[in-house]
């Protein structure tokens, strides 16, 4: 099969153009099709993608099953898989069926629903796989139609507000990582990631970019930033969460929100060396104040989707952070934090979504107790809230651990303000457990609700199961990443020892203005690290 | 036989907290505890047949570059006595729980709740077994917080229990401190180290990279064996609930009493011991973190007396207890007495579980009433119970003949580690630290004097004097059934036997036990100072009253944890809730709301004024936002044929 990445990418979209073309009537029996018929779609997508893993090739570190034609101009339609997009295209199919699953409670508009779902999944998976720059922003920023549709259509009652934030702040992401990736094509004369990345690695990024390093570098911080929610430009998710459908919410937290960790793996960190010279503390602030400010946000939330939401912030400040140290065990365990929390997540909001399939809310005060008449609920609630603070036998655990002893050597500092992070994942994890599972049931809309259904259960247990496995045997995933990783790693490595050769053997160093990036990234650092 | 000896409590749990519902309840508690105890023969089997260090190998865990670990199973001379301590102590406390257990008020008729525990229980055995058997430090670490995670479970185990709940959660989430001192000490052995395995860690080249190498702390220069000892010793004072970090010790008490008596005994105490032990070498190359251990030790031993002192009920009595003689154990360790240290904590280990389990058989047999005042006369009615008190109290508070080896518990272990901290005022064994070593010593006088005079007022209390609180309660109470004693009546016989088995145990694992002999001069003074408290507390509690008139003012000061507790909570919990809510409320709402809106108006009111015109009312929320979002979305679209134009031509 030499398309196989183009059979993966587009397998949905065409289920999707399938369902548009023949699926007619609006009544139960049509909606039910249009829901098996997407459940079988994302599906077969990942089954046919478990043949990306058996044909990868762990041990190298190039691109693989690459496939390439002409598209526009000098512009070419180009796919590959390494170590790091891997991770990222397993994610998204294993975890669409759930998406699928979580948004089987629709009931308008479940055609036009489950086909804007489809196109997200051929754009996402057309991102991570995309060689071409140019490919990889069409297809990353093009996202952003069908996800303000299902916000804007499909939401609660405050919906369009949601939607259009959401929308503002993605369409700033998406001019400057336009804007960064012109100046790319312009400096480097090609826009294949390939050629760009190992002429970056061959002369150093500053000699690639020259005087537009600054402008280049803090465009791709700052739209990878948005995409990634980080703190401070974090503000559209929260009311997106708390305004989206179930599955919405799936899609965005456990895999669109991805796209920002994949943005920053794949070019912030090949180029990001002599960047990180300059800037490394204020940004090491910014992700360590995206892990304790999202965590003491969690903290004092009272609806629950909201709360996901600043945990998912704290989350992703993590990933930032290992993505910053670009160690070996950092990028690993930023990786195998995006593995992590994209599980539990999916899982936490999953049962989310069940409470307020019964009780129509997501208040934190019209629940508490819940553990007495939905035991089988506490227990699985418990342990995905054991996975999104990192406790041990989860994934979670994985990746925190190896973020943090990964950026030590960066700055003790950051390895221990990041490790109190974790205190303050303990407390809003635990503070949430005991508001809504633990205590008494005394509230009377809770006296009969029902545990978990069959359908709820089929979609968490596997998350579960998943979990688990890699929390007990990593190796599962860090054995296809590892060479990838080390690999990118050396390059940074590579960079950073050469920036530094030059400084001190030059007297005239490429100036960068600082003050420059701190504004082009309109990031306030102040004194979050201190 | 290491695997089958490891897993057989986490089968246990397993068999019971899911099964129950195929086998009924009864069988399933019985299955748990019989596993314990298989286990439990399991140990004596690893110890009388141990024969050197091995390590078993079960498969690949995380790695990551050099960042190498294994799932492995490490028997050495620690961990062979860990885990027979363990899994002996887990035995017993499941075989009280069938009796302990029986019966529970706190659940309505039909819920069934024995499976649940008797899992915990097994789960903390696993837990702990996971992390005495680490052959690297990350495996350590699961175990640690594992154990942490299950000390919560015990402890929210009435989850109906507002105070269960919130005792729970303060005590787990002030773990988490010190388990993040663990996670960044992981972080900078492996920046030294380049490996987290312990024969990498502890080998002599590590040790001298470590005394070597100079890091910069808050502008002072110190090895990065002090800074690394510093954050173990951190997280093992977290562990060990040692003054600052002591709220999580009387915050555990509404587990039921063998949980208790796990979470505090063997998940605190006992797992920091085992810390210090397990990285002895990395501590000997940092006097800084041995200095820091004797001061936290001395201080937090006065501390733990004095508050076990004052409180009302008995369990939080045991509590402060525990905090206290996790301190005693902190000075023999920040000494480098760690034969003495290690005796004293497995004196500890038993004399407090015994007291539990006498606690919970007192509490049960009084109507859950756990206030003290409401006791009284009790040693006619619960002859056992009683004995085992008396027995466990004497052990704590290590009584026994001074200038001869005969004594309870920790009185061979007291005395030498009174001998230590004087040779260490002599002799400047800790670096400058001869002052502290001083002050270490009269700290261990005066909180022997205060352990004397708190378990003399906990038994007099309790079981002397007439009858206090309700007529019926006390005519209803009597002696447990006999799963209860039994156990009971083994730890008695631990207790007398401790000095010898901590003996054996520091043999087997070649620690130097000298010292361990009758405790001469001045250290004579530690060891008497219990009686002294015995004899001081006969006059003032005999009659079953409490606290003098005159010192209520002290009393509900100490009681309060010296003031500490409420002062803790102001300076952590309060301000980290405040800003939370700042954050969220006034930068997240407004300031940074306000940006992202002002950011849409200046392009839309400056650079396109003409391009889109309101299809709502701009002044509404929703409408303005669809306005500008309109604005930036036809913006882009400019971007993206501006530059696709230029990009091409």
């Amino acid at each position: 099969m030499d398309n196989l990445l183009s059979i993966v990418t587009f397998l949905p979209l065409l289920a999707a153009l399938i369902l548009a073309i023949f699926l007619r009537g609006d009544d139960g029996a049509a909606q039910q099709n249009a829901k098996i018929l997407a459940l079988v779609a994302t599906g077969a997508t990942f089954v046919i993608s478990v043949a990306i893993v058996t044909q990868f090739e762990p041990a190298t570190t190039d691109f693989q099953l690459v496939e390439r034609f002409a598209w526009v101009s000098d512009l070419s339609y180009a796919m590959g898989v390494d170590g790091v997009s891997l991770v990222f295209v397993m994610l998204t199919t294993a975890l669409m069926p759930f998406v699928v699953g979580a948004a089987w409670t629709v009931n308008t508009r479940v055609k036009e629903f489950m086909i804007l779902l489809l196109a997200i999944e051929t754009l996402l998976l057309a991102a991570f796989l995309a060689l071409d720059l140019m490919l990889f922003f069409v297809a990353a920023e093009a996202v952003l139609i069908p996800v303000f549709l299902l916000i804007a259509i499909w939401g609660g009652a405050e919906r369009l507000t949601a939607a259009f934030k959401y929308a503002l702040l993605a369409l700033i992401s998406l001019a400057a990582l336009l804007t960064a990736v012109t100046l790319l094509w312009t400096a480097a004369g090609t826009t294949d990631m390939g050629a760009l990345l190992s002429a970056a690695a061959e002369n150093g990024p500053l000699a690639l970019l020259g005087d537009q390093y600054t402008a280049v570098m803090a465009l791709l911080l700052g739209a990878f930033a948005v995409k990634l929610a980080l703190w401070p430009a974090h503000v559209w998710l929260p009311q997106a969460m708390a305004q989206a459908p179930t599955g919405v919410t799936v899609l965005l937290s456990a895999v669109t929100v991805k796209l920002g960790a994949y943005g920053l793996l794949r070019l912030w960190v090949p180029l990001g060396a002599p960047g990180m010279e300059l800037w490394g503390p204020y940004l090491f602030a910014l992700a360590l104040a995206a892990i304790l400010f999202g965590g003491l946000m969690a903290l004092v939330q009272e609806d629950l989707m909201r709360l996901l939401a600043y945990a998912g912030v704290a989350q992703m400040g993590f990933v930032a952070l290992g993505v910053l140290g670009a160690t070996r065990q950092a990028i690993d365990g930023a990786l195998f934090a995006v593995v992590a929390h994209a599980i539990a997540a999916a899982g936490l909001l999953i049962l989310v979504g069940a409470l307020r399939d019964r009780v129509a809310s997501t208040q934190i005060e019209n629940f508490g107790g819940l553990v007495v008449r939905m035991p089988v609920f506490a227990v699985v609630f418990m342990i995905f809230v054991l996975g999104a603070i990192g406790l041990p036998g989860t994934a979670g655990f994985v990746g925190v651990v190896l973020v943090v002893t990964g950026v030590f050597p960066a700055g003790a500092w950051v390895a221990i303000l990041g490790a109190l992070g974790l205190a303050v994942a303990a407390a809003y994890g635990i503070r949430l457990y005991r508001r809504v599972v633990a205590g008494d049931l005394i509230r009377e809309a809770l006296k009969a609700i029902r545990d978990l259904d069959r359908r709820e259960l089929t979609l968490v247990v596997p998350l579960i199961a998943l979990t688990l496995a890699l929390g007990i045997a990593p190796s599962l995933m860090l054995d296809l990443v590892g060479p990838t990783t080390e690999a990118l790693a050396a390059t940074f490595e590579t960079a950073a020892q050469a920036e530094t050769d030059t400084a001190t053997n030059t007297s005239a160093p490429i100036h960068i203005d600082t003050a420059d990036a701190a504004t082009a990234t309109a990031a306030p650092t102040a004194g979050a690290g201190d | 036989m290491e695997i089958t000896l490891l897993l057989l409590p986490l089968l246990g749990a397993i068999l019971c907290g899911w099964g129950w519902r195929l086998f009924g309840d009864t069988a399933a508690t019985w299955i748990a505890t019989l596993s314990s105890v298989g286990a439990a023969a399991l140990a004596f089997w690893t110890v009388l047949t141990f024969d050197g260090p091995r390590v078993v190998a079960l498969g690949r865990w995380i790695e990551s570059g050099s960042l190498s670990t294994d799932w492995s199973i490490l028997i050495d001379g620690l961990s062979a006595a860990m885990l027979l301590v363990t899994m002996t102590l887990v035995a017993l406390l499941q075989v009280y729980a069938i009796g302990f257990m029986a019966r529970d008020e706190d659940f309505p008729d039909g819920e069934v709740y024995r499976p649940r525990f008797f899992a915990f229980l097994s789960l903390f055995a696993f837990a702990l077994g996971v992390l005495f058997t680490a052959e690297n430090l990350l495996q350590l670490i699961f175990g640690w917080q594992a154990v942490a995670f299950v000390g919560f479970l015990l402890t929210g185990f009435y989850f109906r229990k507002p105070s269960a709940n919130s005792g729970a959660m303060r005590a787990f989430v002030t773990g988490r401190v010190g388990d993040s001192a663990l996670l960044v000490a992981l972080a900078a052995l492996f920046a030294v180290a380049d490996s987290a395995v312990f024969s990498d860690i502890l080998d002599t080249t590590t040790i001298a990279a470590l005394r070597a190498e100079i890091w910069t702390v808050a502008g002072r220069d110190i090895t990065a064996a002090s800074a690394v000892g510093g954050l173990l010793a951190l997280a093992a004072a977290f562990k060990a609930a040692l003054i600052f970090a002591h709220i999580s010790a009387p915050r555990s008490m509404d587990a039921p009493a063998p949980g208790a008596a796990l979470i505090v005994v063997l998940g605190g105490l006992l797992v920091a011991v085992f810390l210090v032990l397990r990285l002895a070498p990395i501590f000997n190359a940092a006097p800084l973190a041995g200095l820091l251990m004797v001061g936290a030790g001395g201080l937090t031993t006065v501390f733990g007396a004095g508050a076990a002192l004052a409180q009302r009920e008995l369990k939080r009595v045991l509590a402060f207890a525990s905090v206290s003689q996790g301190g005693v154990v902190f000075v023999a360790l920040g000494l480098g007495a760690y034969g003495a240290a290690l005796t004293q904590a497995l004196a500890a280990a038993v004399t407090l579980t015994l007291l539990y389990l006498g606690a919970g058989s007192v509490i049960r047999a009084m109507q859950r009433d756990r206030d003290m005042r409401g006791y009284g006369g009790l040693r006619s009615r619960m002859p056992v119970t009683y004995a085992a008190m008396v027995i466990g109290a004497l052990g704590l508070a290590g009584v026994g003949i001074p200038a001869t080896g005969l004594g309870f518990g920790g009185f061979t272990s007291l005395g030498a580690i009174a001998s230590a901290a004087q040779d260490a005022a002599r002799v400047p064994v800790l670096g400058n630290g001869q002052t502290l070593a001083q002050a270490a010593f009269w700290a261990l006088c005066i909180s022997g004097l205060l352990t004397g005079l708190f378990v003399g007022r906990l038994i007099l209390l309790t079981f002397h004097g007439r009858p206090r609180g309700e007529r019926k309660t006390h005519d209803q109470a009597q002696e447990a059934v006999a799963t209860v004693t039994v156990p009971m009546g083994i730890l008695m016989a631990a207790t007398v036997a401790v000095p010898v088995a901590g003996a054996f145990a520091a043999g087997l694992m070649g620690l130097s036990t000298g010292g361990q002999g009758p405790a001469q001069g001045l250290s004579v003074m530690a060891t008497l100072a219990p009686l002294g408290g015995l004899a001081l507390a006969w006059p003032i509690f005999a009659r079953g009253s409490d606290w003098p008139q005159g010192a209520q003012g002290l009393g509900n000061f100490l009681r309060q944890g010296w003031g500490l507790d409420a002062l803790v909570e102001r300076v952590t919990i309060t301000p980290l809730l405040w800003l939370g809510e700042r954050l969220s409320r006034r930068l997240d709402g407004q300031v940074i709301e306000a940006g992202t809106t002002t950011l849409a108006r200046v392009f839309a009111r400056g650079a396109l004024p003409w391009f889109a015109r309101p299809t709502q009312d701009p002044d509404t929320p929703a409408g303005g936002v669809a306005h500008y979002a309109m604005v930036s979305l036809s913006a882009a679209a400019i971007l993206v044929i501006f530059f696709a134009v230029r990009s091409v031509g």
